[in-house]
């Protein structure tokens, strides 16, 4: 018996010692902050100041009645829609070509994959020139197949900076997607594509009523990335418009930015921060426990 | 040393610098407070950390300092420090900041991190080295005229603002400089007939807006009225200063500026276009035509004006001021090296050194027989002539800083009225 109880011990230190770096590193660069987060969204604090004063859930009050900041957060919300349609919805279509192509299959995937593993600010930098709107490669190549009509300061009218910054961070960000549905698109078994084939089925038809099918869990999983990747989304935005022009392209992630360090309030920022933290777990959680169980 | 957190800032922010050209010179005095430092090293080698940003100069500058300071070493982090990123608030608290730092002058950024209790007074400094006599009148009396007269910056670089214009452009079109308001949007017009874009801005920065409503300020508040404004005894909401905004609309709706394009591109892609002969004007200080002389590109195809006021207004006025400042970590451990350094920097041995590099104008008086460079003559004439108007960014505490770049980018959209934008700085003013 206290053999057994000592083997238990055993395996539960050493596997604990396996587990030790990596829970180290959460807490030091995640648990640690988000508790010292938290303990300043019940401060005032300047960022600067020696003195930060309790002010109870002020800060919190403030922020659900500040316009701006739900402004942010329906921006956000706008943000995640393109994001899944663009991103997800894109890679979800590169993913079926992908796992098409017979010849050169690793040439494509590599140079499929390559706007993700370009920095955020990088991105931003390349897609602010695109949308340049006296050299930009955008405006040139409509003016060059006659559609000047369309010509536009992408970035500079409020109607669509949004839009053509989520574009930006799409294509950023497709291949991490297309990656994950590639490997649950190449997990299908073939039988089932080839009986769906015996049977008359089109291309189309075997995508809607075997691949989507199939791919049930490895698209959950997709969505839930989607949804915390978007309220992430800060790079690219900061990198091609800071914000702009006036708050039309400001996320959440942009005002707490913009809070902390432009207005030097750092305990309204810290708040955002948990605020935005909680709308994520909340959405993120529940769907998350819907899928462990099937309901999804 | 946690230089971790220092990071490029998207371009350089409000730079302003004076020269003047009298005859005395300073020389390095050891004082009370300095004995232990000019004339000798302290015991032991000494590193002295400094961190900003790095100019032409500012090896050989390093390089001179050690030469005359035997026993210091000074290892220089070059990095932009841009307070609107929380870069030197990030230093000064972690206990392991530099000793000295070049940032944002003014009582807006550095000003803040000394009502912090972050950098040290540098007020004893200033009379040990009687640098009121280095300095120009207006900064030491505004420099003076923060916190009860305790001053914790040593300006470094002092420059003004006006519009710069390309004249092949305007020879095509016919124009001289303009004189008036009317004739400044006249030319405008005339220039936009003749294919050329007439004015570029890069709102997407928002200190390049900040610009512009600076000069354009400059041109409808009164230094007086500005003082009071900048001082918090009178409102922000001006008839003068909305006129100043009014401005801004006009030249927005009228053929000067296409607001959708000033909003889509930053000061970098409007510099370029203004390099590139493509737009005829551009609104910045000096570095407009340093940034022209390290892009190769011939400076003596610009020329420059201060922008005239429109009707009502008061006279010609350049906005500028103070750019850079250095600032003394209140924790550094070598302090004594520290103040070496800022002492030797308003010595004669320095500003020929800055002077040669063509960097920028110093803050402090320029040694006998400095010329400055061509790209800087002429804003040394107006530094050195003319009375300036306030850059508000550089006074502006963060929160109105941010509101008056964003009130200036709405306006530039057409989201706001002049008059909205005031309001809009009032109360960012007011709850800062």
């Amino acid at each position: 018996m206290n053999r057994s109880l000592g083997n238990r011990l055993q395996d539960g230190l050493v596997g604990f010692s396996f587990l030790a770096p990596a829970v180290v590193v959460v807490a030091l660069f995640v648990i640690v902050p988000l508790l010292q987060a938290g303990h300043l969204s019940f401060q005032d604090w300047d960022g600067l100041s020696a003195e930060a004063p309790y002010v109870g859930m002020t800060n919190y009050i403030t922020l659900l009645t500040d316009g701006r900041f739900l402004a942010a957060l329906q921006r956000t919300a706008i943000w995640f829609v393109i994001h899944l349609v663009l991103a997800v919805g894109g890679g979800f279509v590169l993913a079926l070509l992908l796992s098409e192509v017979r010849w050169g299959r690793t040439l494509f995937r590599t140079v499929a994959f390559f706007p993700f593993v370009i920095s955020l600010s990088v991105v931003g930098v390349i897609w602010g020139q695109i949308y340049n709107p006296s050299s930009g490669l955008l405006n040139a190549t409509l003016n060059a197949v006659g559609l000047q009509a369309f010509s536009h300061a992408w970035l500079g009218d409020p109607g669509t900076a949004l839009p053509a910054v989520a574009v930006a961070s799409s294509w950023q960000g497709y291949a991490f997607y297309m990656v994950i549905l590639l490997a649950g698109i190449q997990s299908i078994d073939p039988a089932i594509h080839e009986a769906a084939m015996v049977d008359g089925a089109s291309t189309i038809q075997r995508i809607r009523h075997v691949t989507i099918p199939s791919l049930h869990n490895t698209i959950t999983v997709v969505l839930i990335f989607a949804f915390i990747r978007a309220f992430h989304g800060f790079g690219v935005v900061w990198s091609t418009t800071t914000g702009g022009p006036g708050t039309a392209t400001e996320l959440v992630t942009v005002y707490i930015w913009r809070r902390a360090f432009q207005s030097g309030s750092v305990s309204q920022a810290a708040t955002a921060g948990i605020v935005l933290g909680v709308i994520v777990v909340a959405v993120a959680g529940p769907f998350n426990r819907r899928r462990d169980k099937g309901a999804l | 040393m946690v230089i971790a957190v220092l990071m490029a800032a998207c371009g350089s922010s409000n730079d302003e610098g004076e020269a003047t050209t009298t005859t005395e010179s300073t020389s390095t005095e050891t004082t009370t407070l300095m004995e232990s430092t000019t004339s000798q090293a302290p015991d032991g080698d000494v590193v002295l950390r400094i961190a900003g940003d790095g100019y032409a100069h500012t090896a050989a500058a390093v390089e001179a300092f050690e030469a005359s300071h035997p026993g210091i070493t000074v290892e220089y982090a070059e990095g932009n420090l841009n307070f609107e990123e929380g870069v030197p608030q990030a230093l000064l608290q972690s206990g392991q900041g530099p000793d000295i730092l070049i940032l944002n002058a003014g009582p807006g950024r550095a000003g803040e991190l000394a009502k912090a209790g972050l950098t040290a007074d540098l007020s004893e400094l200033y009379d040990d080295l009687d640098l009121a006599s280095v300095y120009p009148e207006t900064l030491m009396n505004q420099l003076e005229a923060q916190y009860g007269g305790q001053i914790s910056e040593m300006v470094e670089v002092y420059s003004a603002f006006q519009i710069y214009y390309n004249k092949a452009l305007f020879d095509d079109a016919g124009l001289d400089e303009p004189e008036s308001w009317e004739a400044l949007v006249e030319a405008c017009q005339s220039l936009a007939d003749s294919g050329v874009e007439p004015m570029t801005l890069g709102t997407r920065s928002g200190f390049a807006a900040g610009w512009l409503g600076g000069v354009l300020l400059a041109s409808s508040v009164s230094i007086d009225e500005m003082t009071e404004i900048i001082y918090e005894e009178a409102s922000f909401e001006q008839p003068d200063v909305i006129r100043g905004f009014e401005m801004l609309e006009e030249l927005v709706t009228g053929p000067c500026i296409d607001g959708p394009t000033a909003a889509a591109i930053d000061y970098n892609q409007s510099f370029a276009s203004f390099y590139n002969n493509q737009a005829a004007m551009v609104a910045g200080n000096e570095f407009v035509l340093i940034g022209a002389v390290d892009s190769d590109v011939d400076i003596s195809q610009f020329g420059s004006f201060a922008i005239p006021p429109r009707d009502g207004g008061g006279d010609v006025v350049y906005s500028g001021g103070m750019g850079k400042s250095w600032v003394l970590n209140a924790e550094s451990t070598e302090r004594e090296a520290a103040l070496a350094w800022l002492a030797w920097v308003t010595t004669d041995e320095y500003l020929n050194i800055v002077v040669d590099a063509g960097s920028y104008i110093p803050a402090a008086r320029l040694p006998d027989g400095a010329e400055l460079a061509p790209s800087l003559a002429r804003t040394g004439e107006i530094l050195a002539n003319e009375e300036l108007g306030y850059n508000p960014s550089n006074y502006f505490s963060g929160a109105g800083t941010q509101a008056w770049y964003e009130a200036l980018q709405s306006l530039v959209i057409g989201e706001i009225t002049p008059a909205e934008a005031a309001a809009a700085v009032q109360q960012a003013l007011e709850s800062n």
